[in-house]
């Protein structure tokens, strides 16, 4: 596959195949062609974007002489032409040429139509290297029902460190408590996933009848399979689980392996994303619900096969008009190449186009005003993220390892935004890697097996956001894209601390280079419920600021109590300490407590890795509470803070043998 | 000390190719005659939770170390820091500030004991560490 990865350029397109023109008139057509002949994946179609929507007829005379044929590129969904229109996706046609003819003169011939305002070479697209070794899992046998870790009875559960990292150093040496997606508390007390909430995987083909799979496959009711015909009329015949868009069929394949043997891609990331949990059998998923059918839907977006690929944008169009919230997307251009932000910005690209398409698809579901779209930065060690999870406003995922540290592998730099368990085989092979489900038609009758890459990482956050959606559901709360991608940004561990503190070579140059950080889960949770979240070190008493709850007033302000739920207590292994009196701050207890407020700081002494909530009671206003014979005094204020225990440093030398 | 070890192997230091340890270090410790490379070989501890392969390296300089070890499969991973051992006690720290130790250490020959609590690791006196780990790391 590999070797079908496309490259990208905006300029220097003509100087082979066009004679002399002038110079501007040269420039003004070069510019309207995106990437290079010698790298399309057709020599014998290619794409032209109209400024203006043509007639058929306008555009047979345009683009007609010498081709084979002219048609709209994206299949039309009835309903959505104003959408289609606004994101110019009915301006798209391809254009397929005679046969011999020369593409590049064709192109060249498009663009310099005025009607033009894009000419785009069909790329392929290319799965990031480094991911094509697989490595079975160990087996366990099925729990049969009977409640193992974390409440779940999924007995591979214990190996999925990028879920509960649990510093066992068999996932790697320095395997950090912690370094993972901060799911399990979400998992205990919030949520688990939501049936209604699709996530598109754009991807090789998901085994929809994989037994860890299949209870959470996205079904198309209103096809009636094999029939031969569009029943819903959303422009493709017999397609229940998703579509097949490089055999352009309603039949996903799972089976033909590329030329590395592997067939599982896209298989691993719907694990990831929602395998089924609680089922007594395998891998646990981020979003797989709790056993009781109620997990989020997995629908697939086949656009590689074999060795063939298929069209991502035509992909992502079919994810917005049927029902995706999220398109997980762990694939790209090779990230050798860089691309011209401004031109496709302003112009577009059938793949830009139709994400703009895709985000702003409405009623998907009934949190966002539209949909989120999440892409793999790459593997290629490169200080830049490939395309198009790179371009702007789109969320691009680097990749870290058990050991909390960039993986070794994973692209850094401008265009990534936010760091994910992508796994690192090279920590400890067997174990090192991501555990999830994979297609045992190519992986010697084994169901589950490790990876590692970006595209692991990529439904890593997908996954945590189809949990997000799902709890913002639960809760009734309603987010515009743009708020929900900050709140998806600003909901990260730290990891450029550790970047700066180890003692091992080679780190230095990902200090800031990792996007926001390791996404958490759990703080997700509490951002789109409007709790700030707090990080306590674990191992250690101390005192944690609440200014970013209460205000810069926080110190001055009046205590009345501290309330820690006994979840909370356990999550966090809080152990009690000694209060002292202190007569303005009622909420400093004389004798034991599990914490208390002093000069507007919380004092705990968390012993575990885990999250909880607790509320801190306040005086609003004067140091005593109104109402009854008191003299007049303010109201009580019940203020719900989130706390995160986390390891208190994971880059000094930790994992070093003495 | 690491804690989780039910079986150890050492591995053989077979390579020849080596980085010099000795003769970079030419004022060498004289009270604790701790200065010099060692290899890990052997580690008796009573906790266990599997079975994990181990293979430690360490060059101790005048007042730093470099420590190269792996863990199961796949390449070393290097580390480095400061150490200082009087009274038969030695303790240090990683580059990144963490410490460790204090093991109490006592020298026989080319053997090297470091003992806390009821774990020891007993470590063997090598003329240099393998080039074959030092260019194998992760």
């Amino acid at each position: 596959m590999a070797a079908l990865c496309a490259c990208w350029a905006c300029t220097d397109k003509l100087s082979e195949a066009e004679p002399a023109q002038e110079s501007a008139d040269q420039e003004q057509i070069s510019q309207k062609i995106l990437f290079k002949g010698e790298t399309a994946v057709s020599n014998q179609a290619f794409l032209v974007k109209f400024a203006v929507k043509p007639t058929q007829e306008q555009v047979e005379t345009l683009l007609g002489n010498g081709t084979v044929s002219v048609q709209p590129y994206f299949p039309h969904m009835p309903g959505k032409e104003a959408l289609e229109a606004q994101f110019g996706l009915d301006r798209w046609y391809e254009v397929t040429v005679e046969e011999g003819a020369s593409l590049d003169a064709k192109v060249l011939e498009a663009a310099a139509l005025k009607q033009v305002s894009v000419v785009q070479y069909k790329l392929q697209y290319s799965i990031p290297e480094n991911e094509f070794m697989t490595v079975p899992a160990q087996e366990y046998p099925d729990t049969k029902g009977t409640l193992s870790f974390n409440n779940f009875s999924d007995p591979m559960i214990g190996d999925q460190w990028h879920y509960i990292n649990t510093g066992n150093e068999k996932y790697g040496t320095g395997a950090v408590k912690g370094a993972d997606v901060n799911v399990k508390d979400v998992w205990a007390r919030l949520i688990c996933g939501d049936e209604s909430i699709v996530i598109a995987v754009v991807d090789k083909g998901v085994k929809n009848t994989h037994p860890d799979l299949k209870d959470n496959i996205w079904i198309n009711a209103d096809e009636i399979p094999g029939n031969g015909i569009d029943d819903d009329h959303n422009g493709y015949i017999d397609d229940v689980y998703g579509y097949n868009f490089v055999s352009k069929t309603g039949f996903i394949d799972w089976v033909k392996p590329d030329s590395y043997g592997d067939s599982s891609h896209g298989t691993h990331c719907a694990g990831t994303i929602a395998a089924v949990n609680n089922n007594g059998r395998g891998v646990a998923g981020l979003a797989g619900g709790t056993g009781k059918k109620d997990g989020c839907k997995i629908m697939s977006c086949q656009i590689f096969e074999g060795t063939a690929g298929g069209d991502a944008a035509k992909a992502i169009k079919y994810a917005a008009d049927n029902g995706a919230s999220i398109i997980s997307c762990s694939f790209g251009y090779d990230s050798s190449i860089s691309s011209d932000n401004a031109f496709i910005k302003r112009f577009g690209s059938a793949e830009i186009d139709a994400i703009r398409y895709f985000e702003n698809t409405k009623g998907n579901n009934t949190v966002l005003d539209g949909n989120i779209a999440i892409f793999a930065a790459g593997n290629e060690q490169h200080d830049f993220a490939h395309y198009p999870g790179a371009f702007v406003d789109i969320i691009s995922v680097s990749a870290f390892a058990a050991n909390y540290m960039p993986a070794y592998y994973t692209n850094y730099g401008p265009g990534c935004n936010i760091a994910a368990p992508g796994g690192d085989m090279k920590l400890n092979y067997q174990y090192g890697g991501v555990l999830s489900t994979v297609c045992s038609e190519t992986e010697n009758g084994n169901d589950y097996g490790y990876m590692q890459g970006t595209s692991m990482a990529c439904p890593h956050v997908s996954g945590v956001v189809a949990l997000a959606l799902s709890y913002a559901k639960q809760i009734g709360k309603k987010f515009t894209v743009n708020e929900f991608k900050q709140l998806i940004l600003a909901s990260t561990d730290d990891i450029d601390q550790r970047i700066a503190n180890t003692t091992l070579d080679g780190y230095a140059k990902y200090y800031h280079q990792m996007g926001t950080g390791a996404i958490d889960a759990w703080r997700l949770m509490m951002n789109i419920e409007g709790i700030p979240s707090s990080t306590a070190a674990v191992g250690k008493k101390q005192w944690i600021s609440l200014e970013s709850a209460l205000g810069s007033s926080s110190v001055s302000l009046s205590y009345l109590d501290v309330v820690i739920p006994q979840a909370t207590i356990d999550a966090l292994g809080l152990q009690k300490i000694q209060g002292t009196s202190d007569s303005k701050y009622p909420a400093t207890p004389a004798g034991e407590c599990y914490g208390y407020v002093q000069f507007g700081r919380l004092y705990i002494h968390p012993t575990k890795v885990g999250s909880g909530t607790m509320t801190i009671k306040v005086i609003g206003g004067g140091d005593h509470l109104g109402g009854g014979d008191n003299p007049p005094g303010g109201m009580e204020i019940d203020r719900k803070i989130s706390v995160i225990a986390r390891e208190a440093d994971g880059g000094n030398g930790t994992g070093g043998w003495l | 000390m690491m804690k989780r070890l039910a079986t150890f192997f050492a591995l053989a230091a077979l390579m020849l190719l080596a980085l010099s340890c000795k003769k970079d270090d030419p004022t060498p410790e004289p009270s604790t005659g701790l200065v010099g490379c060692w290899e890990l070989s052997s580690v008796q501890t009573k906790a266990s939770v599997g079975s994990v392969s181990v293979s430690v390296y360490i060059n101790f300089a005048e007042s730093s170390f470099t420590l190269y070890q792996k863990l199961g499969e796949g390449r070393y991973t290097k580390f480095t820091g400061s150490w200082s051992a009087s009274d038969g006690s030695l303790s240090g720290s990683y580059t990144g500030g963490k410490s460790w130790g204090p093991y109490s250490y006592s020298l026989s020959g080319n053997s090297l004991s470091l003992s806390k609590g009821s774990e020891t690791d007993v470590y063997n006196r090598i003329d240099a560490i393998p080039a074959s780990v030092t260019s194998n790391i992760y």
